[in-house]
């Protein structure tokens, strides 16, 4: 096993294109400029105003935080470049292979984990925090399986430390996403059911294990207090951001790509274009990895009871896996419809792939039992020198870099294709940064991954404000005189049509189609409140100025309309705003254009004014003595944070400091 | 139900009589070795159900070494 270890080296060479010295970008990773990474808060901040009409993103957990503090404070000294690489994909790589050769003993076990199809499709996608979160999934499965097994004559100490270690690492995968925490602790669940059912004594193993995970699940969340004391007092608020698209059950029929075959196979459906909506023909060479990996259970009787019962408990993972991953798909696809309405926090789950991690985990412990224990029924059989290696495991990697050859021959889309920032782009950013009132930009129909946003400047996807992703139809809805209003309600005081380097937005049949482009620029020069303005050094982004657009706050009388007055205002943070009024009037509103949400306060001398909400989901304050003064707003939520930053900084030095303590005196 | 629904029971019933998880697996290797070739054929639909067939069987094999082992 030690012999072979050298070829863990062979999955970081695989992924080759994180060590070329360009940027990746794609999906849902997009590139941040420095002046944007400058407006984010020094303290954790429990709201963004960057994105739409800003949000609390508490529920987003906590990798928001790192994104935010290490773009603050690493952004500006590094480039995009070097800065993504050390925090995002160089700690993937890291962890996920030292996770997973950790837990299942085997260069080939940490092979299948770090690269199986759906964990690349999920990093050419660009969604980091599941990939961060995934990397860490095999230290609680390790630590967990170790203390279902823990005997009763093993020490306070040893116990202590399992515990210890599996709070830091389940903290660690909650940390970067509640999703995959979420089906963690459905690995754990059934683990204790399966060892409790299995355990002889089970009085004795449930008041002796229970304790233990109960201790682990306690630290692991206060080592996330830093968001979840602030999702814990936003209640409502923290889901405000959260359409009916996303928790309608109906959804879950549209996002069940994978088949019951593509689950079981460990194929991702959208492997390996991971073009959204697109699936494909089952691969069948995909179908030798079950044969393998249930292969296993021939030596059940050949093998020790620990290694029994894993065995047997990781066959069962990877089957409930395969069920949940095909979603409503056949067979008993009802099943899937019925745990979304049902069970609590199924909600989170409109897209069943996420279950792909058990199968993933199953398979990554079965598929290597299966070959170690083949090669040694060949050894003992026919008496040969161990070459077992290049009888079963060397052809098992050479079988499985075929199944993933798009990604070391490099035609892996999205995150995996290395980009260039366009000019335009560039020049696009100066342009915005150069004025300095707060403004918000409409990308018609989707914002480029290039395309500039920040706190300041934060930007709208035309496509989730007028619910279509068709752009001809999009510019056509802006020939309405009402939807002026909106735009210019929200803030809005551009409109850009993107260059659209992704191929995401003017397609027809999933290909790019420049047409759909230039129809939608001429609908939009047709538009009389928006004008098209030329910025030196933009040469293709169609750029457009619309007339009227509001500032963040005005004044409005009863009858809602807009009186001319003075108001002067600054923001110190996203949650906490200073406003000057001038010749007010009694009964007045003041509105704020952002999301409507109930967290938000207005401070008037000793009165506290909440909001009301606007018919377009905006905040309204009543003024309710006239002159000249000054009001605070701020987000009630965000007094919380410093309290649950300090149950995270505690907890963390608590219990590096305790375990490293123990393993000082071992 | 389909024609190949009727020889999954045909062959899954007597197993059960066997008790012997080995002959699960056997069962369910050969049914997705039998899968491969109809994928490879766009034989989809009964293709799609070999391999619900030797879920199935690897089902019982691991229900049946649990009980053993226990």
């Amino acid at each position: 096993m030690k012999k072979t270890r050298f070829l863990l080296l062979l999955i970081p060479l695989l992924f080759y294109k994180f060590f070329l010295l360009q940027i990746l970008a794609g999906g849902d990773w997009h590139y941040l400029f420095k002046s944007a990474a400058s407006t984010f808060p020094l303290f954790p901040s429990i709201y963004r105003s960057d994105v739409e009409l800003g949000q609390n993103f508490s529920a987003f957990a906590g990798v928001e935080q790192y994104f935010e503090f290490t773009n603050k404070f690493f952004l500006q000294s590094l480039s995009w470049i070097i800065y993504e690489r050390l925090f995002w994909f160089f700690p993937f790589l890291f962890f996920s292979i030292i996770s997973s050769y950790k837990l299942t003993r085997s260069v080939i076990g940490a092979l299948i984990y770090t690269t199986n199809t759906y964990i690349l499709m999920i990093l050419g996608g660009g969604q980091m925090g599941i990939v961060l979160s995934y990397a860490f999934v095999p230290f609680v499965v390790d630590q967990s399986i170790k203390i279902l097994l823990l005997k009763n004559s093993v020490s306070n100490n040893q116990v202590l430390k399992r515990v210890l270690y599996l709070s830091l690492s389940l903290g660690s995968v909650l940390w970067f996403d509640l999703r995959v925490f979420y089906i963690t602790l459905i690995f754990l669940i059934l683990g204790c059911i399966y060892y409790f059912i299995a355990s002889s004594q089970k009085k004795q193993f449930f008041l002796s294990k229970y304790p233990l995970f109960l201790t682990s699940g306690v630290l692991a969340i206060a080592l996330n207090g830093s968001w979840i004391v602030g999702l814990f007092m936003s209640g409502r608020s923290a889901f405000t951001g959260f359409g009916e698209e996303i928790t309608n059950s109906h959804i879950i029929s549209f996002f069940s790509f994978a088949n019951f075959s593509d689950a079981f196979g460990l194929l991702h459906a959208n492997w390996p274009e991971n073009i959204f909506g697109k699936v494909y023909f089952m691969r069948p060479e995909f179908l030798i990895l079950p044969i393998i990996a249930f292969s296993s259970l021939f030596f059940v009787k050949k093998i020790s009871a620990e290694e029994k019962g894993k065995l047997i408990f990781f066959s069962i993972l990877g089957f409930i896996g395969v069920f949940l991953s095909k979603g409503t798909n056949p067979p008993f696809g009802e099943v899937y419809s019925w745990l979304f309405k049902v069970v609590p926090g199924f909600i989170m789950f409109r897209d069943p792939t996420k279950f792909y991690l058990l199968i993933t985990i199953s398979y990554c412990m079965l598929i290597p039992v299966a070959l170690r224990e083949a090669s040694k029924a060949i050894r003992k059989k026919f008496k040969l020198l161990d070459y077992s290696f290049f009888a079963f495991s060397l052809p098992f990697i050479i079988f499985w870099l075929f199944l993933i050859r798009q990604l070391w021959l490099g035609q892996l889309s999205g995150l995996f294709a290395p980009k260039q920032i366009p000019q335009d782009y560039v020049n696009l950013e100066k342009f915005i940064i150069g004025q300095s009132d707060f403004y918000r930009t409409l990308w018609l129909p989707g914002r480029n991954i290039f395309g500039y946003y920040s706190n300041q400047y934060p930007f709208f996807n035309a496509q989730d404000i007028f619910k279509t992703n068709e752009p001809v139809k999009l510019a056509q809805l802006l020939q309405d005189d009402k939807n002026a209003v909106i735009l210019q309600r929200y803030a809005i005081k551009y409109v850009i049509v993107p260059v659209d380097t992704e191929k995401a937005f003017f397609v027809k049949d999933r290909n790019y189609d420049d047409t759909q482009r230039q129809k939608t620029i001429k609908v939009l020069d047709s538009v009389w409140w928006l004008k098209r303005i030329n910025v030196a050094g933009i040469k293709n982004l169609a750029l457009y100025q619309v007339n009227s657009a509001r500032a963040r706050f005005w004044i409005e009388s009863i009858n809602s309309q807009e009186i001319p007055s003075q108001v002067t205002w600054g923001c110190s943070s996203s949650t906490e705003c200073m406003i000057n009024l001038k010749d007010i009037s009694e009964g007045q509103n003041l509105v704020f254009s952002e999301r409507f949400d109930p967290q938000w306060y207005m401070q008037d001398g000793q009165k506290r004014i909440y909001p009301q909400r606007t018919p377009d989901n905006l905040n309204q304050f009543l003024l309710s003595h006239s002159g000249n003064f000054s009001v605070s707003l701020s987000y009630s939520a965000q007094q919380f944070m410093l309290l649950g930053l300090v149950i995270s900084v505690f907890s963390v030095f608590s219990i590096v400091g305790i375990a490293l303590y123990i393993q000082s005196k071992e | 139900m389909k024609p190949q629904d009727i020889l999954f029971f045909i062959i899954l019933v007597p197993l059960f009589f066997t008790r012997n998880s080995k002959f699960f697996v056997i069962a369910g290797v050969v049914s997705v070795l039998a899968s491969i070739p109809l994928f490879a054929s766009w034989i989809f639909f009964t293709a799609e159900r070999f391999t619900w067939y030797a879920a199935a069987f690897f089902l019982c094999a691991v229900i049946f070494s649990f009980f053993r082992v226990k």
